[in-house]
C-alpha cells in the first residue's frame, strides 16, 4: 500500500469500528473517538464517570468489533497484585506453574481502579509501560495489541487510594465521560428496552490494529507545529522559561515528557482521521485536555478557587495561541 | 514542490504588492503629519519651512514608504505558514514545505495535498488591498496640509488692496532675505551661532514684514534693533581678526624665539620692538623659562631686557633679584660716575654715559623702598620705647662682647641693665606701647610681605629692635643675632647634605657640667628655610630631640633631680602625652 492507499484504509477501518461501536454505544462520541485514538496511538485510557455511563459496556463493544481477548478486573481494597498479574502455582505433578491472572488480555477492562490498593494498582505498571509481567524473576510477555481501559468513579471517594502520578502519567488519555442528553438517553431506554440488543461485527483484526499503529506513525509533523506542541507543555510547568500565568498561579508540576510524546502521537492519529498527512496546531489543540489534564498536578489554590484541570489546560492553550501570530503582517 | 514553490511565489508577489501598498500609506500618513507640523512651526515663525516643502516631505515619504513595504524581505516559509493560517489550510503548507523532500512515508501526499488545497486558494483573498482606517487618516491629514499651503501662498482670497500691500511686504522680505543669505554664505566668521542667530532673526522679521504681523512703527524700530546688532556683530568680528593677527604674530615670534635656540643673549640680534617684547615676557612666563635660577636670570634679563624696562617687569621680580639688580646698578654707577670724572672722554661717549646713569637712577628709585615704608619706619624709631629698647641693646652687646673677650661686667653694669630691662618690662605693660610696637611690626611684616622692604633691611630692623634676641638659658645668658644662614647638617638618613635658607641663629650658651666650672658650650641650632616657610616642620624635629632627651636621661647623663624636669618638658612639648 502506498501513503494514500494506507490512509484510505485506515480511515476506512476506524470508521467502520466506530459505527460498530456505535450500534451499541449510544452517545459519547468523544469518548469513544478518543478511545479509538488511544487505541490507534497504542496508549493505554482512564474513563472518569459516574457508574452507569456505558464505560464498560463501551469497552467490551471494542473488544467484541475486533475480536480479542477482553478481561475485566473489578479492583477492590482486599485485591492482591497477583491477582491482576497471576502467580506460580504447585502443580499435583511436583512443579510450578505460572497461572496467568487477567492481565494477560489485549483488552484490560480494570474497573473502579483508584478502590484497590496502591500495591495493586502499582502492578498495572510494567504491564502499561513495558507491555510484559514479571512473576518470580521470569518477565512473561503480553500479546499486542495491549490496551488497558481504566474506569474510576469521581464520587465516593471514602475508601479510595487516588492513582499515584508515576501511573496516571502512563495513561494516554483521561476521558471524561458525561451524563447522557436527554435524547440520547431516551435513545439508550429505546435500545435497552426493546426489541434485540444489536450484535456487533467483527470489522477489524489485531494485525489491522498493529498497521493502523503503524501508519499513524508516519503521519508528518513539521517544525513549527512541533514547536507549537511543545510550547504548550513548557507552558503547563510553572517553573519553566516561559510559564503561563494560568499554570503559574494554579499548577504545582507540569506534564512531563510523555505528555509531550502522547500530545504528539494523539495528534497524528486526529490527523489522520481527518485525512490529513500532516499535525495540524488544531489536532494539537484537541489532544491537549485529554493529554493533559491527568498529568496536571494543580496546587491548593485551584482547589480553593475552584478551578479544575480543563480550566487549567484551555487557559495554557490560550497562552501558547496568544504567541503564536501571522508571520506576515500586511 | 517544484509546484508548492511557484504557488508560494504567486502568494509571496501578492504579499509584495500589499506592503508596497500599506508603506505607501503609513509613508504618506507619517510625511504629511511631520510636513504639517513643520508648517504649523513655520506659521508660528518658530522655523523656517516653506509651505510647499511640506507637500514635498509627504511625497517622499510616500515613496520611501512604498519601497521599504515593496524590497522588505519575505521568506517562503512565512509565506506558506501565513497561507496556512489565512486559508484554514491546517499547516497543509508550512508542512509540505518542510516535508516535501524529506523521503518521508506520506512525503509525496503530503506535497500534492497541499498543492490541491492551495490550488483553490487566490492570493488576493488573503492578501486583499484595503482602503481602511490609516487610508483615511492618511488622506484626512494631506487635505489639511495642502489647505495650509494654499492658504499661506495663495493671494486668491485677498482684496486688491491687500494684494499690493502683500507684494510690497513680499518685496521687502526678499531684500531682507538676501541680506541673510549673504550672513548664512560669509566665510571666516569668528562667532558663527551670533551670526546664525542673527541670521535667523532677520529671517523671523521678514515672515513678520511678509505676513503683515508688524506695523510700520514697530517694524522700523526692529530693523533698527537688528541694524544696530549687525554692526555690533561686525564690530565684534573685527575685533577677533585683529586678535587673530596678534596671535599669528605671536606664533611667529614663538618661532623666532625657537629658531634662536631659546637662547637670550641671541634674541638681541632679532631686534624685537616693544610689544614683541611683552609678547616674549608672556611666552616666557607660560613657558617657565622665568623660573630659571636667580643669577642666571638677572644677568639674561639686563642683557635682554635693556634699560628700557617697565615697571611691570620690575614687579615680576623676586626680592632676591630685587636686591641683586641693586647691587650690581649701584656697581655700575659707581663705574660710571669713575668714568664720567676722568674726563678722558668725547661729547657722545659723555652723552651716552649720562643717559646709561640716567637710566641706572630710575631703576634705582624703583628699588628703594616706598614712602609708606620710611614713613612706618620712622615712626617706629621716634618711639620712645623703641629708642629704650635700642640703647638697652646696645649695651647688652657690648656686655656679650665684654664677656667673649674674656672680661666680667662689673656689678654696677649688671645693676644699670636690670634697672633697665625692668623700665622696658614696665614700659611693655603699658597696652597703648604694647599695641603701637605691635602694629609696627605688623606694618613692616605686611611691607616685606609685598616685597617693599627686602629681607636684610628686614633683618638690621630686627636686629635694632633686638627681636633676634634669645632667652637665656637655663643658668646663663644668651644672646641673638639675625641673619643669612649657610651650613651643613644632615637629613633623615644621616647623609650629609647642604642646608640653605634664611634663618634665625640660636646660640645657647651656659654651664652644662655638673661640675663645678665653666665649660664652653654653644650650640647653634638654625632652621633651614625655604621661602618665607621652615622645611622641616614642628612636629617632624620633636620626636628626634625627644629621643635623644630620653637617651640621655636612661644613660645617666642627666642629674638625677632634673630628669624628670626633662621629662615634664619633652611630655609638654608633645601635647602632654607620655610618649
Amino acid at each position: 500500500m502506498n501513503g494514500l492507499e494506507s490512509a484510505e484504509w485506515f480511515r476506512k477501518t476506524w470508521t467502520n469500528l466506530r459505527a460498530e461501536i456505535g450500534k451499541v454505544v449510544v452517545g459519547q462520541e468523544e469518548v469513544v473517538e478518543g478511545v479509538l485514538v488511544a487505541l490507534a496511538a497504542n496508549g493505554h485510557v482512564l474513563l472518569e464517570g459516574m457508574p452507569g455511563l456505558g464505560k464498560t459496556l463501551l469497552i467490551r463493544t471494542l473488544a467484541q468489533a475486533v475480536d480479542l481477548d477482553y478481561s475485566r478486573i473489578q479492583f477492590t481494597p482486599d485485591m492482591m497484585p497477583a491477582d491482576v498479574t497471576g502467580t506460580n502455582v504447585f502443580t499435583q505433578s511436583g512443579g510450578f506453574e505460572f497461572r496467568r491472572g487477567p492481565i494477560f488480555a489485549n483488552f484490560v477492562l480494570a474497573d473502579e481502579i483508584n478502590r484497590a490498593t496502591p500495591k495493586t494498582q502499582s502492578s498495572l505498571l510494567e504491564a502499561m509501560q513495558e507491555r510484559q509481567v514479571s512473576i518470580g524473576g521470569t518477565p512473561h510477555a503480553l500479546t499486542e495489541p495491549f490496551m488497558v481501559m481504566a474506569t474510576q468513579n469521581p464520587v465516593e471517594q471514602e475508601g479510595t487510594y487516588p492513582l499515584p502520578e508515576a501511573q496516571l502519567d502512563r495513561f494516554f488519555f483521561k476521558l471524561i465521560v458525561p451524563n447522557p442528553s436527554k435524547a440520547v438517553l431516551a435513545e439508550v431506554v429505546n435500545r435497552t428496552t426493546q426489541g434485540e440488543m444489536a450484535q456487533v461485527s467483527k470489522v477489524a483484526s489485531a494485525e489491522d490494529l498493529i498497521q493502523a499503529r503503524r501508519i499513524t506513525r508516519e503521519v508528518s509533523v513539521s517544525p513549527e507545529v512541533l514547536d507549537y506542541a511543545l510550547s504548550m507543555i513548557v507552558a503547563s510547568h510553572p517553573d519553566s522559561e516561559k510559564p503561563s500565568d494560568i499554570a503559574k498561579k494554579y499548577v504545582r508540576y507540569g506534564a512531563s515528557p510523555r505528555g509531550a510524546q502522547s500530545i504528539i502521537s494523539a495528534g497524528k492519529v486526529y490527523a489522520m482521521l481527518e485525512g490529513r498527512f500532516n499535525v495540524s496546531k488544531e489536532n494539537i489543540q484537541k489532544a491537549a485536555k485529554p493529554v493533559l489534564r491527568h498529568r496536571l498536578i494543580l496546587n491548593y489554590e485551584s482547589e480553593a478557587d475552584g478551578v479544575t484541570a480543563d480550566q487549567v489546560v484551555d487557559g495554557i492553550v490560550d497562552a501558547v495561541n496568544a504567541g503564536d501570530k501571522d508571520p506576515i503582517r500586511v | 514542490m517544484k509546484l508548492l514553490q511557484q504557488q508560494l511565489k504567486r502568494f509571496g508577489r501578492r504579499v509584495r504588492l500589499v506592503r508596497m501598498w500599506r508603506g505607501a500609506w503609513l509613508g504618506l500618513l507619517s510625511g504629511s503629519a511631520i510636513a504639517l507640523a513643520l508648517v504649523a512651526a513655520d506659521y508660528l515663525l518658530l522655523i523656517n519651512f516653506p509651505p510647499v516643502m511640506g507637500l514635498i516631505v509627504a511625497c517622499a515619504s510616500t515613496l520611501v514608504g512604498a519601497g521599504i513595504g515593496f524590497f522588505l524581505k519575505i521568506s517562503e516559509l512565512s509565506v506558506a505558514q501565513s497561507v496556512d493560517r489565512r486559508a484554514g489550510l491546517e499547516d497543509r503548507t508550512a508542512s509540505a514545505f518542510h516535508k516535501a523532500e524529506s523521503g518521508e512515508f506520506f512525503a509525496d501526499e503530503l506535497s500534492g495535498d497541499a498543492e490541491k488545497h492551495l490550488g483553490d486558494v487566490q492570493p488576493k483573498r488573503l492578501y486583499p488591498i484595503r482602503f481602511g482606517t490609516q487610508q483615511m487618516s492618511a488622506c484626512a491629514i494631506l487635505a489639511v496640509l495642502v489647505t495650509a499651503v494654499y492658504v499661506i501662498d495663495n493671494d486668491l482670497l485677498l482684496t486688491a488692496g491687500q494684494k499690493a500691500a502683500k507684494a510690497e511686504l513680499k518685496e521687502a522680505t526678499a531684500k531682507v532675505e538676501r541680506v541673510v543669505r549673504e550672513l548664512e554664505v560669509g566665510e571666516g566668521a569668528a562667532d558663527k551661532t551670533a551670526e546664525k542667530k542673527l541670521a535667523a532673526e532677520l529671517r523671523k522679521f521678514g515672515k513678520e514684514l511678509e505676513r503683515g504681523r508688524l506695523d510700520r512703527e514697530e517694524a522700523m524700530q526692529k530693523a533698527q534693533k537688528l541694524a544696530e546688532e549687525a554692526k555690533k556683530l561686525s564690530e565684534q568680528r573685527l575685533e577677533k581678526a585683529q586678535e587673530k593677527m596678534e596671535q599669528f604674530q605671536a606664533r611667529g615670534l614663538q618661532e623666532k624665539f625657537e629658531e634662536a635656540g631659546g637662547d637670550l643673549d641671541m634674541l638681541k640680534d632679532l631686534q624685537l620692538d616693544k610689544m614683541q617684547m611683552e609678547a616674549l615676557n608672556d611666552l616666557m612666563k607660560e613657558s617657565g623659562a622665568d623660573q630659571l635660577p636667580n643669577n642666571q636670570l638677572d644677568q639674561n634679563m639686563m642683557k635682554a631686557l635693556g634699560a628700557d624696562n617697565s615697571a611691570s617687569e620690575m614687579a615680576r621680580l623676586s626680592d632676591a633679584q630685587k636686591q641683586k639688580l641693586a647691587e650690581q646698578m649701584a656697581q655700575a654707577q659707581k663705574d660710571i660716575q669713575k668714568k664720567l670724572e676722568s674726563g678722558n672722554l668725547s661729547d657722545e661717549q659723555r652723552k651716552a654715559l649720562e643717559q646709561q646713569a640716567k637710566t641706572m637712577e630710575e631703576l634705582a628709585k624703583k628699588l628703594e623702598l616706598s614712602d609708606d615704608v620710611k614713613k612706618a619706619l620712622q615712626e617706629l624709631q621716634e618711639m620712645k620705647e623703641f629708642k629704650e629698647m635700642q640703647k638697652l641693646m646696645q649695651q647688652m652687646q657690648q656686655a656679650q662682647q665684654q664677656m667673649q673677650e674674656g672680661k666680667q661686667l662689673t656689678d654696677e653694669q649688671i645693676k644699670q641693665m636690670q634697672e633697665q630691662m625692668e623700665q622696658l618690662a614696665e614700659q611693655m605693660k603699658d597696652p597703648a606701647a604694647k599695641e603701637a610696637m605691635r602694629q609696627a611690626m605688623k606694618e613692616m611684616i605686611e611691607q616685606m610681605k609685598q616685597g617693599n622692604i627686602d629681607a636684610q633691611t628686614m633683618q638690621q630692623m630686627m636686629s635694632m629692635m633686638g627681636m633676634g634676641m634669645g632667652s637665656s638659658g637655663p643658668d646663663g645668658s644668651g644672646s641673638t643675632a639675625g641673619g643669612n644662614y649657610q651650613g651643613e647638617g644632615e637629613n633623615e638618613k644621616g647623609d650629609p647634605m647642604e642646608l640653605e635658607g634664611k634663618g634665625k641663629i640660636t646660640a645657647i650658651r651656659g654651664e652644662r657640667d655638673e661640675k663645678r666650672g665653666q665649660d664652653a658650650y654653644t650650640e647653634i641650632k638654625a632652621p633651614t628655610m625655604v621661602g618665607s616657610r621652615t622645611s622641616v616642620p614642628y612636629d617632624k624635629v620633636l620626636p628626634g630631640y625627644k629621643k635623644t632627651a630620653e637617651s640621655a636621661v636612661s644613660n645617666n647623663k642627666v642629674k638625677g633631680k632634673h630628669r624628670d624636669r626633662v621629662r615634664e618638658y619633652f611630655e609638654q612639648l608633645s601635647g602632654g602625652k607620655g610618649k
